[in-house]
């Protein structure tokens, strides 16, 4: 079965892709950390923001609509989340179709939809950039906690096999006749959830007495760790250097 | 020349799962270093639970005696077990760090963890395959991965559940040369006599948690009414490429 992999991009060829992992996440979580505390109204740091991410984004050859399309899916979110903003009580309005509309509030509302479509778009690169398992390796390097990278490197390597169990499940229901339209034939469907569950419980105990069998004492062994090359360095040390700037001077 | 001290002894042993089925009603098991042993019998016979037992993954009543000393929790098994489900034994993110697990937890040096990654990858057909993900494997390919992963622990028995259920008729090919290949005490819990045939000389046949017979595997095909009555086939030609045995 066919699944959207997130690191679908992760073995392409660029300067970008042959990056230290670490390098990668620390300039992501820079970018990020930099984006949300810029005001909203520095509107040139976010122009600069935005051409930056775009510049990586050619330099990976990672399909740019591959990267809005899923940057996008955080902007109905984003704007929901922020929509009663422009109706805050302020001092400066601005009259839309007869409505007073804050304009601090509309501000807070710009900003918070640029903060959260730039930081997954940060976020979307990132992954499209780093193969899952480097990534995971990244992590452990920079001292993120075994248990919470053990538990992405699980999710990352069942989830599939689990949508696909689901998928199972659904066919087999439909292929004797199962067309869910009514509210009690929702039973059927939690039937199945339930029978998933079940599978997964049995299928997680099977894997836990693999994982026994070869030693397996509490936490997954990390393989050996390397220290940064120069290059890597560098450039980690050129991208934060060139986000402080824009966050501090860019208005 | 074998020795006189059996690699796996088994004593009346007794398991019952917690719904009340009785699996495994008082199986008697003796096995020596180097045999290539298949447990037969049909679906729900206690071969897989056998093994879980002997690798020490449930407790049953009984004795059980691996190596001479009995299976427990805290101390590496000597059995690599090799799963039917082979996505159950690869949990890692790439082939590479799967095939590494057993010996990392070894806590032996990388330069020695690298060594086994390769040979074990190599006796698998699978040299070069260490950065790719599980995900992209085909079902022989991932069986040879779990094959593997087992071998790089260097295990004294190598027991196999269903090694050939599932595969093309290439991928079985390729397991039965691994099997083979395999210098180690071996176990094969398996349906397809088959496959069976071209790799154990000594055929046990379970059923009802039971052992209904023991003896050398050609004896015991022979013998229709025997397989027969106990669910199990046995065609001289493969069931997927149609050649006859060797």
């Amino acid at each position: 079965m066919e699944h959207g992999f997130i690191d679908r991009y992760g073995n392409l060829d660029s300067c970008v892709h042959r990056l230290d992992a670490r390098v990668k996440i620390l300039s992501a979580f820079s970018f990020i950390i930099l984006a949300v505390t810029t005001p909203p109204k520095h509107l040139l740091a976010f122009v600069i923001y935005a051409g930056l991410l775009l510049w990586t984004v050619a330099l990976s050859r990672v399909p740019l609509w591959h990267i809005v399309s899923r940057a996008a899916i955080v902007i109905p979110f984003s704007a929901f989340v922020a929509l009663g903003l422009p109706f805050l009580e302020g001092k400066e309005t601005v009259n839309f179709s007869g409505i007073d509309l804050s304009v601090p509030g509309l501000w807070l509302l710009a900003g918070a939809v640029m903060k959260a479509s730039l930081g997954v778009a940060a976020l979307v690169l990132l992954v499209s950039t780093t193969p899952f398992n480097r990534l995971l390796e990244g992590l452990r390097q920079l001292k993120v906690p075994s248990l919470f990278i053990d538990l992405l490197a699980l999710t990352y390597r069942y989830v599939f096999i689990l949508a696909d169990q689901a998928m199972r499940l659904r066919r087999a229901a439909q292929a004797r006749g199962f067309r869910p339209r009514w509210l009690p034939q929702a039973a059927v469907i939690g039937r199945q959830t339930g029978h998933l569950f079940v599978r997964s419980y049995n299928r997680a105990e099977r894997i836990y007495g693999a994982m026994r069998l070869r030693g397996y004492n509490g936490s997954m062994p990390a393989g050996p760790s390397t220290a940064l090359s120069g290059k890597n360095v560098l450039v980690l040390t050129l991208a934060v250097a060139t986000l402080v700037f824009v966050r501090l001077f860019a208005k | 020349m074998k020795n006189a001290v059996p690699i796996i002894d088994v004593a009346n042993l007794r398991f019952r799962y917690r719904d009340g089925m009785e699996a495994l009603c008082g199986i008697d098991l003796t096995i020596h270093h180097g045999e290539k042993v298949c447990l037969a019998g049909p679906n729900g016979a206690g071969k897989s639970t056998l093994f879980l037992c002997l690798a020490g993954l449930l407790k049953a009543e009984g004795k059980i005696e691996i190596a001479g000393r009995a299976p427990d929790a805290k101390t590496p098994s000597p059995i690599g077990l090799v799963f039917q489900d082979a996505d159950d034994q690869l949990f890692c993110p790439t082939v590479g760090d799967d095939v590494a697990f057993g010996p990392r937890n070894q806590k032996l040096p990388e330069s020695e963890v690298a060594k086994r990654v390769a040979e074990s990858l190599a006796a698998t057909g699978l040299s070069g395959f260490e950065p790719r993900s599980a995900h992209h494997l085909s079902g022989g390919e991932k069986k040879r991965a779990a094959i593997a992963a087992v071998l790089a622990c260097r295990p004294e028995i190598l027991a196999f559940d269903e090694p050939w259920a599932n595969l093309d008729a290439r991928a079985c090919r390729a397991v039965t040369r691994i099997l083979k290949d395999s210098g180690q005490t071996l176990l094969v819990a398996s349906q397809d006599l088959y496959h069976a045939a071209d790799v154990c000389k000594r055929l046990i046949v379970l059923d009802g948690g039971k052992t209904v017979a023991d003896g050398p595997m050609q004896n015991l095909l022979a013998d229709k009414g025997l397989l027969e009555a106990h669910g199990l086939d046995y065609a001289t030609r493969c069931p997927h490429c149609r050649q006859s045995a060797a």
